[in-house]
């Protein structure tokens, strides 16, 4: 953790509430991609994005001041997106509808597409969108989140080897799925366009 | 070094500890191959674009929505969930009341040890008449200072596993 989040988190230990806003604007998109590639649906991101700050609002004594912030509230959004998971199955089989056959929230990547603007990171988007859950899931908290492979399996409460496999598996399907889109629009390399 | 080794690798390293001449290898390996070239490039520019991946902007009235929500809220920390707060307390009870379960359990232990009679014909020995019957379950020695020793030791023990988990919480 940087020296000045470690001075908010000292604020709001000490009864300054407000400064917690600063955790939250610093936060929040970020946090908010992650749960949206999670839950794939957009209240449902809100919902979980919002628990998941003021979780961390009350059990901040539970805080490790020593240890970056964002990966310990990223590990309480990952639980309850898995709730909110679970209880939308729940509720899906309580309605009569088998769960085999019931669209996963906003299954067709596609769905996320219009909140992304840019062409070229939509594709991508969407092709990380695509993977299993447990795969994409592993990719925005390495790769975008710049979690170590320790800290993801925390998060997501297996090992480290599974992580690695998740993430291997991952860039395989990724390749695979950039790699078809970049032929059929005529790019010999999938990942050469706009790449910076 | 293949080429199936070299991709293998090249989709790996950026999670996985390999030794530093591995991946001169692969690299040095990439550089002349035609293969491995252009798929070096390639993972290397995924790497680089996922690092980068953007996502939806948040809400705009995310922040004020959760500050709203936190206002609400008793003080940092201050989390009510009786789920959380029993694990917490076991947590920070443990440490104490686990020694005193094995310091209760050890003087018991060694109190037996100590009080056993050598040879298995001298159960009756050991064991007072009116719970002979019931030897195998309760075994109760007839010396009355391993009886206090033990007892001692039998207290000890459960007050070790039933003590008062204090939290700080």
């Amino acid at each position: 953790m940087n020296a000045s989040e470690a001075d908010v988190v000292q604020d709001v230990r000490h009864g300054n509430r407000d400064a917690f806003g600063r955790l939250v604007r610093t936060h929040q998109s970020r946090l908010f991609g992650l749960v949206m590639m999670m839950v794939r649906d957009r209240s449902g991101a809100e919902e979980v994005t919002q628990d998941a700050f003021v979780r961390a609002f009350t059990h901040l004594a539970h805080y490790d001041e020593r240890r970056p912030f964002y990966p310990w509230l990223a590990s309480i959004a990952v639980r309850l997106a898995q709730n909110w998971l679970v209880a939308r199955g729940r509720t899906v089989r309580r309605e009569g509808t088998a769960l085999e056959s019931a669209p996963e929230p906003g299954a067709e990547p596609g769905a996320l597409s219009g909140l992304v603007a840019d062409e070229r990171r939509r594709e991508l988007w969407n092709a990380v969108a695509s993977l299993s859950s447990g795969e994409r899931t592993a990719v925005m908290l390495f790769y975008r989140d710049e979690m170590a492979v320790a800290d993801v399996a925390r998060a997501l409460g297996v090992t480290t080897g599974t992580i690695k496999t998740l993430l291997f598996r991952a860039r395989r399907h990724l390749r695979e799925r950039l790699g078809a889109a970049s032929l059929l629009m005529g790019d010999v390399s999938p990942l050469s366009k706009d790449a910076s | 070094m293949t080429c199936a080794h070299v991709l293998g690798l090249i989709d790996a390293e950026p999670f996985a500890a390999y030794p530093q001449e591995h991946l001169d290898a692969a690299r040095a390996h990439a550089r002349e191959c035609p293969t491995c070239g252009p798929a070096l490039e390639a993972a290397s520019l995924m790497t680089a674009e996922l690092r980068a991946l953007p996502g939806p902007d948040a809400p705009g009235d995310l922040a004020s929505i959760v500050m709203a929500r936190i206002a609400q809220q008793p003080e940092a920390g201050s989390a009510t969930d009786p789920v959380t707060q029993r694990a917490l307390a076991v947590a920070h009870g443990r440490d104490w009341s686990q020694a005193l379960t094995a310091l209760g359990a050890l003087v018991a232990g060694l109190a037996l040890i100590l009080t056993m009679p050598s040879g298995t014909a001298a159960l009756g020995d050991f064991v007072t008449p009116r719970f002979s019957a019931a030897a195998p379950l309760a075994m109760v020695p007839s010396s009355g200072a391993a009886a206090l020793a033990i007892g001692a030791g039998l207290l000890l023990y459960v007050a070790g596993l039933f003590a008062p988990v204090r939290s700080k919480f």
